[in-house]
């Protein structure tokens, strides 16, 4: 909320947002044609006659695109409409090779819902949405020293949602917050892969502002160009200090498309509402009307992972996990399902948790990797730790079996399995202990001066002597046992 | 009015002059001549008064309620699988040279246009 | 080889099927009968104007594949060398697709439409590109960047529009089929100009794949030949659902069989159909037509169709909003012809005015301005709404009779430049065939006949919505009665 004094008094204002938000659908192919739908790949490698709109060529919906938009609007509360249809977005730009864009304007296929998000103040709240609509992407051009500009189709008609919701009253932080409850919503049923560099996941923001108390939302200006969570939130506290600046000196805001510049933190002003395309809608010919059934919805819905309040509220009430160690395990529902999946192997939710945060994470940091391509499989990770369970080797053996594994991509598996069948026998390890003590006298009256360090020492040479088959644990007891007689 | 005076809930045909034909072809990327003008004011009157013959028994027309679509009839769910097709199937990605070929003007891979400014 | 010494060509107005009898009791080669075809696309076809382009090579090369198919007694196909010709607005592997617009001169689609590659499966033999309205938009065949087309009955007259050249084709020779495409009237009006015989199928019947679009909700492929037993044919093999084609249905109820027990019984004359603005030797020629179904035993009786004087300025409206859209793509930026510019804007608008013709610009002013805001519900939306109207209608009139009788064209071939400047009077000619458009139901043309100066006169039949096989069944049947479908145009060899 910003002060500006107006005319010796103190005057408070709101800042109003709506956002519009992109997602593009992870699927394997574009929405209307059977191109594959890959990011940074070589210009035009993936284009066909459909998705370059030659003449002739025809749009066929794929259905994992309705798939998805149906988990989308499950997740965030929608009412999804039994008979929906495609329209087209009539306008001329160069990466939109129809002419037009297939897009859903009368009937969205999802109304209703809401984003649930975390106020400023910590208390939860709900960003109600007007609708979803399933729609084509463009493509890209790019500007050439020459003068020319070079298009590039490769993301022309891959499959996009967008997420239209009713302005309301929030801070820069909390539009951001709403933008990164959609990011994960929608990561977590698998519906996008949520990367803003990338460019899978855009943002429009509508921003207006008005004295406190009023009764009406000011004119709005829509900002465009908002490529990271960072330019949404100084967006939105530049745009609106420019409105309140300009409001408060007795102006008025103009009804307008406005750029974002990330590197001079300015908005700057594209079009007016007088110059705002007419995109003469109407009803896409060549594709049916989309009807959803019951059947789908259900089939969808029972398709859903649990959710992650579902999920934190059970780990919290029955793995007994604290606040603070489910923040890296819900960052990506593949965390979760991996440590789930080792405490369905057998281990101990804590342990899970703890081999997860320690070794498993530590790794994949290291690597900037994801738990995906964590090359242990879930099975093995729980037989490890399971071992040590039973003794079989210490906790620091099977941190080390398991480094061993990682770094020199051999089969855990086959490191237990030697590990496991180290000498456990007493007599057996007892004649190597007596020798090392009667071979080492120094180091055993240190010890029993009561200085531990040569312990390790003589460890190492039980190890040694017996090739490494002792069992370090036992091997360790029993020393402390020789020398305490 | 253009259409049968019985019908009052038909608006009058709007008046044709030539900043609503430019105003239209510019929607269009049409390019108009002046010369052009008159003759396509004069067919335009023409063609909606033609148009004026639509009338209809029910005004209770919003924007968009009135726009159905033909296809909803079609009693078919004709979704494709989401998979990718190979080169030169049917429908699928062709060579780029052949897409390249057609292009009024490619160069490395690309559509070359004049600088692309602004944004839609 | 003595073969060639028998050799025995099929008379000149032979049909399709009649001319696979010839090719399967050995009269005559595949390769023998194209040789000839392609003699007559080169000479007569392109006089009339009517054959852009003739792929004598991978035509005959064709041919001798099939004759070696004839030869090893393998499978022959249903149309197993029978040559036929692509509108122009039909992709083919073969020669060019410019929808006869010089907006997209030089265009080659690499790809065969799914209408011409079911065909080729069938044995058909791809012979050349028929002349044609640019972007199917005409009732004359006057707009194409390839010429104006001849009526072979009278070369000074049009043969209709816009599959102008098909219909020449269709009307002055046999052993061939043509494909068309008709959007408001499209293959039936020019069949009637020119004593063909065209059918309009149902809507979503035939695949669109690979039609350069119009009004893709009106447009449909469909045959343009002799009789209707050679439509059928041709139909049988290019109808069914394309998984390219997301509105492309299969109609496997309606066939030639399930028809045979069950043909149409009640006609209905549609009495609007015969009003003022139609010429009176045309009604004159409708009504003992009906006349003479009554007496081969068909029940004739009048109904009204009262949607009929509002279906042309509903048409008007949806083709070109629709067109507006679908050309929309010829940006000289993808596809096209490119002027030189500056900027984008010049490049857009310079390209764009100086590669569409004069009628084609028209349509998609009207078509833009429909669709524009402030506009679009008094246009568009009230368009969409007579149109669910006009549907109704039809659902309904049909429910008490099995198919609707009507002229084809208000009046009779005009002459060359007589109505092409002036677009309502152009417009004029679709009054009668759009209503089958905007309702997706099938129609079908034939000849019955011919005026007094001796210009064929055709006839319509509308069918329920998917029962194509019915109206071609009544076609068949009526041309048992009437030949005047044989009748080739004297002077065209």
């Amino acid at each position: 909320m910003a002060k500006i004094a107006d005319g010796g008094e103190v005057m408070n204002w709101i800042t109003v947002v709506g956002l519009e938000i992109h997602a593009q659908m992870a699927t394997q192919t574009k929405m209307f044609c059977a191109c594959r739908r890959e990011a940074g790949a070589e210009a035009n490698l993936h284009i066909c006659p459909v998705c370059v709109g030659w003449p002739g060529a025809l749009p066929v919906l794929q259905s994992e695109a309705v798939r998805c938009a149906i988990r989308a609007a499950l997740c965030l509360g929608c009412e999804i409409q039994e008979l929906s249809r495609f329209d087209r977005k009539n306008y001329f730009y160069p990466d939109l090779p129809k002419g037009y864009q297939i897009s859903q304007f009368y009937k969205p296929y999802a109304l209703g819902g809401g984003i649930p998000f975390i106020r400023d103040d910590q208390s939860a709240a709900t960003l109600p949405l007007v609708r979803i609509h399933m729609e084509e992407d463009a493509g890209k051009s790019s500007h050439e020293s020459d003068g020319t500009s070079r298009i590039d189709l490769n993301r022309c008609s891959s499959p996009l949602l967008e997420i239209v919701t009713e302005p309301m009253m929030m801070s820069s932080t909390e539009a951001a917050s709403c933008v990164r409850s959609v990011r994960n919503l929608l990561r977590w049923v698998d519906v996008c892969d949520g990367d803003m560099e990338k460019g899978n996941l855009r943002c429009d923001v509508n921003v207006s502002v008005m004295p406190e108390g009023a009764k009406e939302y000011g004119t709005r200006t829509e900002l465009k160009n908002l490529n990271s969570f960072v330019s949404i939130e100084r967006s939105i506290v530049v745009e609106s200090a420019r409105q309140i600046e300009l409001l408060a000196a007795g102006g008025t805001i103009r009804q307008e498309t406005r750029l974002w510049d990330q590197d001079k933190e300015i908005t700057e002003s594209m079009r007016g509402k007088e110059d705002s395309p007419d995109y003469r809608y109407f009803p896409e010919p060549d594709l049916p009307a989309i009807s959803i059934s019951n059947a789908e919805i259900q089939t969808q819905r029972e398709s859903l992972p649990e959710m992650p309040e579902v999920r934190e509220l059970r780990w919290l009430e029955e793995y007994k996990f604290q606040e603070r160690e489910i923040v890296p395990l819900m960052a990506r529902r593949a965390n979760g399902d991996f440590l789930e999946s080792m405490v369905s192997e057998g281990v101990a939710p804590t342990d899970a948790s703890n081999w997860f945060r320690g070794e498993i994470l530590r790794y994949l940091n290291e690597r900037s990797e994801k738990i995906e391509s964590f090359p242990v499989s879930t099975k093995s990770m729980a037989r490890l730790i399971l071992a040590t369970k039973e003794d079989l080797f210490s906790v620091g053996r099977a941190k080390s079996l398991l480094q061993e594994a990682l770094e020199a991509e051999s089969s855990l598996d086959h490191l237990i399995d030697q590990a496991g069948s180290q000498v456990q026998d007493e007599g057996e390890l007892a004649g190597w202990v007596d020798q090392v003590l009667s071979e080492n006298p120094e180091a055993v009256t240190k010890i029993q001066a009561g200085d531990e360090k040569p312990m390790g020492f003589l460890m190492g040479q039980v190890m040694r002597l017996s090739s490494g088959q002792a069992h370090p644990r036992k091997v360790q007891e029993l020393i402390k046992d020789r020398l305490a007689n | 009015m253009s259409t049968d005076a019985s019908d009052p809930s038909l608006p009058a045909r709007p008046a044709v002059d030539a900043e609503l034909v430019r105003k239209t072809a510019r929607l269009a990327r049409l390019q108009i001549e002046d010369a052009d003008i008159p003759k396509l004011v004069d067919h335009l009157e023409k063609i909606l008064d033609l148009v004026g013959e639509l009338g209809i028994s029910d005004d209770t027309t919003q924007s968009g309620d009135s726009i159905s679509a033909t296809t909803d009839s079609l009693d078919v769910e004709a979704w494709r699988n989401d998979e990718p097709a190979a080169e030169n199937q049917p429908g699928g990605p062709r060579d780029s040279q052949q897409i390249g070929g057609n292009c009024p003007d490619w160069r490395d891979g690309s559509f070359v246009t004049p600088r692309v400014v602004g944004g839609e | 080889m003595s073969e060639d010494r028998n050799l025995q060509l099929p008379p000149q107005s032979a049909t399709c099927l009649e001319v696979l009898d010839h090719l399967a009791a050995g009269k005559c080669s595949a390769e023998q009968l194209l040789t000839s075809y392609l003699d007559y696309l080169e000479t007569t076809g392109r006089e009339l104007g009517a054959a852009v382009e003739v792929f004598r090579e991978s035509a005959l090369d064709a041919a001798r594949e099939s004759d070696a198919r004839r030869k090893n007694g393998d499978r022959v196909g249903l149309l197993e060398g029978i040559p036929f010709t692509a509108k122009m607005n039909i992709s083919t592997i073969e020669g060019t697709t410019d929808a006869s617009s010089s907006i997209l001169e030089g265009f080659k689609s690499g790809a065969d439409a799914t209408v011409v590659s079911r065909l080729k499966n069938q044995g058909a033999i791809l012979a050349g590109k028929s002349n044609c309205d640019e972007f199917a938009m005409g009732a004359s065949n006057e707009t194409s960047v390839h010429g104006v087309v001849k009526n072979p009955w009278s070369h000074d007259r049009v043969p209709g529009g816009s599959s102008g050249g098909a219909a020449a084709l269709a009307g002055s020779h046999g052993w061939a089929f043509h494909l068309g495409s008709d959007t408001g009237g499209s293959i039936r009006q020019p069949a009637a100009f020119c004593g063909a015989t065209g059918l309009k199928p149902t809507w979503g019947r035939v695949s669109r794949r690979g039609l350069i679009a119009f009004g893709s909700s009106l447009d449909q492929i469909g045959p343009l030949a002799r009789d209707a037993a050679d439509v059928r044919r041709v139909l049988e093999v290019i109808e069914g659902a394309d998984e390219l084609d997301a509105t492309s249905v299969a109609c496997e109820r309606d066939t030639a069989e399930s028809v045979a027990s069950d043909p149409v019984r009640r006609i209905g004359l549609v009495s609007e159909g015969l009003s003022e603005g139609v010429d009176e030797d045309i009604r004159e020629r409708i009504r003992e037509s009906a006349k003479r179904l009554g007496s081969a035993g068909y029940e004739v009786v009048e109904v009204s169709l009262q949607t009929l004087a509002r279906a042309n300025a509903c048409y008007q409206v949806i083709a070109t909003a629709e067109a507006s859209s679908n050309l929309a793509r010829y940006d000289g930026v993808h596809i096209g012809q490119r002027v030189p510019a500056e900027n984008l804007d010049q490049l857009y608008c310079g390209s764009r005015s100086s590669g569409f013709g004069e009628e084609v610009r028209r349509r998609i002013l009207l078509g833009t301005f429909v669709l524009s805001s402030g506009y679009i519900d008094a246009y568009y939306g009230r368009a969409q709404q007579v149109r669910a109207e006009i549907r109704q209608e039809i659902l309904t009139v049909l429910e008490d009779v099995d198919a609707l009788m009507m002229p084809v064209s208000p009046f009779a071939p005009f002459c060359i430049g007589e109505r092409v400047s002036d677009p309502l009077a152009l417009y004029a000619c679709d009054i009668l065939t759009v209503t089958a458009n905007l309702a997706g139901v099938p129609a079908i043309a034939v000849p019955c006949g011919s005026d007094e100066t001796g210009l064929p006169m055709g006839m319509q039949w509308m069918g329920r919505h998917g029962e194509d096989q019915r109206l071609l069944q009544l076609a068949e049947s009526w041309q048992s009665l009437d030949d005047s479908w044989r009748k080739l145009p004297t002077g065209v060899k």
